[in-house]
């Protein structure tokens, strides 16, 4: 408890410190608990996410940094790797490959990465994946994130989502 | 800053006393040797004189007693008292005091130790003053240490050692030469031995130093705190890891290491590894230094280990109990009355041409590594139950690779002995 509270205070210092480095990520402890912290992250470039602003929400355990902290979405997101409903992120370091020496802020650099790459093969949002793929599989990768933008804008008719995954288990 | 000190004493018409008191004889204060060496912590509220006017008392009380340990090195005038002064002393006005040019430690002589079982008061007049116009100090600093003793005997100036010497080139003793590591005027000219010495501990500890001030900086990633900086002296050590060189506190890594594993969590790949680079480290090394090169990384290492080979193992507890560790423990495995442990090979049953062995996880995986190269065909399983590693060897064997076989257990002997 007193270790992992001294260690949200340094990983807050260090976060006042260093805002303007990273102005992708802005990083807001709760007034009253340590123990709460959301942040607000921009869409990574190049990626239909672009543009976009996603609030996370942390909730960091007691046995922090010997536990991961659990990491949502609080702004709806279409990711193969994110759950639509809850938010919740499939993510390694979040869950089995934690190690004590991410930081909060490295959590969220490692989930704008995960933006920018999804991961469709082990998905929690099994809608998503498998359109990811479909879209990746069959068209080519300038083509494809044009389509796959649309897909998170909620641009492309459901047909043409139907005729994607159809195309995908051709392939 | 010697010579009007010279100059004070040589006019001085107050005696140069024996007695351990602030008030020499005839009331006059005498010189507090603190003050005349640079300090004094007593400042104004000393009971002896600040006063450079007042005389010193140089005159070493255990030679008078009889012995003095430090001989002929004693930084005290070494003033016999004679049978004649004894008597004198009482009307204080015949100044006779022998100065015992020749021998220089004495002793204990029976007959002068009588002579002083009555209380024992110095003459009042410095001898210095009948022989010669001028005293000149150096003529009875050389009766400690005469000019023509070997100069590998004489000893070195403690004040030129300590930075810098009130008396000069005019210092009876030897000046010595720069150290180039603590910047002291330390080094003995004429005993190389033992200014070799003190270079190489002096060096050592310049290093140890650099190295003290270069570790204050580390910081551990876990707590991301400075390792030197914690509160308790326990905790402010280094944990390093046997097969990578990032920096933690001993306490975070033990935490990591042995925190339980959530669910998913496989302990090689995530608990006994690294936290930044992921490596795998069987064990940790506590230290207070953090180290520059791989040498002294090897050596904080070899020390530790030294240290715990010293140490019974508690688990196997001078042979009545079982270590799970085995033969790599690093730990004493000895029996009471001294006997160390025999290292067997230990075979925990043989079942249907199916041999397992006790190995410690290194051995195991050289051994899988020589299986592979002997392309017999062996099958390692290697599976853990928390911490012996069991290593059981299936071997299929036809005959034809039967010498293949022999040669793999070989490699396996030679591993564990």
């Amino acid at each position: 408890m007193q270790t992992s509270r001294a260690r949200l205070f340094k990983e807050y210092k260090e976060v006042q410190r260093e805002k303007a480095a990273d102005p992708d990520i802005q990083l807001v402890c709760d007034d009253s608990n340590i123990f709460k912290w959301t942040a607000l992250i921009k869409g990574p470039s190049e990626t239909p996410y672009e543009g976009g602003v996603f609030q996370l929400a942390f909730s960091v355990p007691e046995q922090y940094p010997l536990q991961p902290p659990q990491v949502r979405f609080l702004t709806k997101i279409f990711h193969p790797n994110v759950h639509f409903k809850t938010g919740e992120i499939c993510l390694d370091i979040l869950k089995n490959a934690w190690s004590p020496a991410w930081t909060l802020q490295s959590v969220c650099r490692a989930i704008i990465a995960l933006m920018a790459h999804p991961e469709p093969d082990s998905p929690l949002n099994c809608d998503s994946g498998t359109l990811f793929k479909a879209i990746f599989c069959a068209l080519g990768t300038s083509e494809a994130i044009n389509l796959w933008r649309e897909c998170i804008l909620g641009l492309l008719p459901h047909q043409r989502k139907v005729d994607l995954c159809r195309l995908s288990i051709r392939w | 800053m010697a010579t009007p000190l010279l100059q004070l004493l040589s006019s001085s018409p107050f005696p140069r006393t024996g007695f351990r008191g602030p008030f020499g004889f005839g009331g006059a204060r005498v010189l507090c040797k603190f003050f005349a060496h640079g300090a004094c912590f007593k400042g104004e509220h000393c009971e002896f004189s600040h006063d450079w006017k007042d005389p010193p008392n140089n005159i070493c009380t255990y030679y008078q007693k009889g012995v003095c340990s430090y001989g002929s090195r004693c930084r005290y005038e070494h003033v016999k008292p004679s049978r004649t002064e004894s008597t004198a002393s009482s009307s204080s006005t015949i100044p006779s005091r022998t100065v015992s040019k020749s021998v220089t430690t004495v002793p204990a002589v029976p007959h002068e130790l009588s002579a002083l079982s009555r209380p024992f008061i110095l003459p009042s007049k410095p001898v210095w003053s009948l022989e010669s116009g001028k005293y000149d100090p150096l003529e009875d600093s050389d009766v400690i240490e005469p000019r023509n003793v070997k100069p590998a005997d004489r000893s070195i100036c403690a004040f030129a050692a300590a930075g810098s010497c009130p008396r000069g080139d005019k210092c009876p003793h030897i000046h010595g030469d720069l150290c180039p590591s603590c910047g002291k005027h330390c080094l003995h000219p004429f005993r190389p031995e033992e200014s070799e010495e003190h270079l190489k501990t002096c060096e050592k500890k310049q290093k140890q130093l650099e190295l003290l001030k270069y570790s204050q900086e580390i910081e551990c990633s876990v707590c991301l705190d400075r390792v030197l900086s914690k509160p308790s002296a326990a905790e402010r050590k280094f944990g390093l890891m046997s097969e990578c060189d990032h920096p933690f506190c001993i306490s975070c890594i033990r935490n990591w290491r042995s925190s339980s594993p959530t669910s998913g969590m496989d302990l090689n790949t995530s608990l006994r590894a690294c936290p930044i680079c992921r490596k795998l480290s069987y064990f940790v090394i506590p230290s207070v230094i953090w180290y520059s090169s791989q040498e002294e990384k090897q050596e904080i290492v070899e020390n530790y280990k030294a240290k715990l080979r010293s140490i019974d193992c508690k688990h196997f507890d001078f042979g009545n109990g079982n270590c799970p560790f085995g033969t790599s423990c690093f730990y004493k495995h000895a029996y009471r009355d001294g006997r160390l442990e025999e290292v067997v090979l230990r075979h925990l049953g043989a079942e249907d041409g199916h041999t397992a062995v006790r190995f410690s996880r290194k051995i195991a995986n050289k051994m899988k590594c020589a299986c592979d190269l002997f392309q017999s065909r062996c099958e390692i399983l290697l599976f853990q139950t928390q911490t012996p590693v069991v290593v059981r060897i299936a071997c299929w064997i036809d005959t034809q690779s039967w010498e293949a076989e022999r040669q793999a257990w070989c490699f396996v002997v030679s591993c564990m002995l």
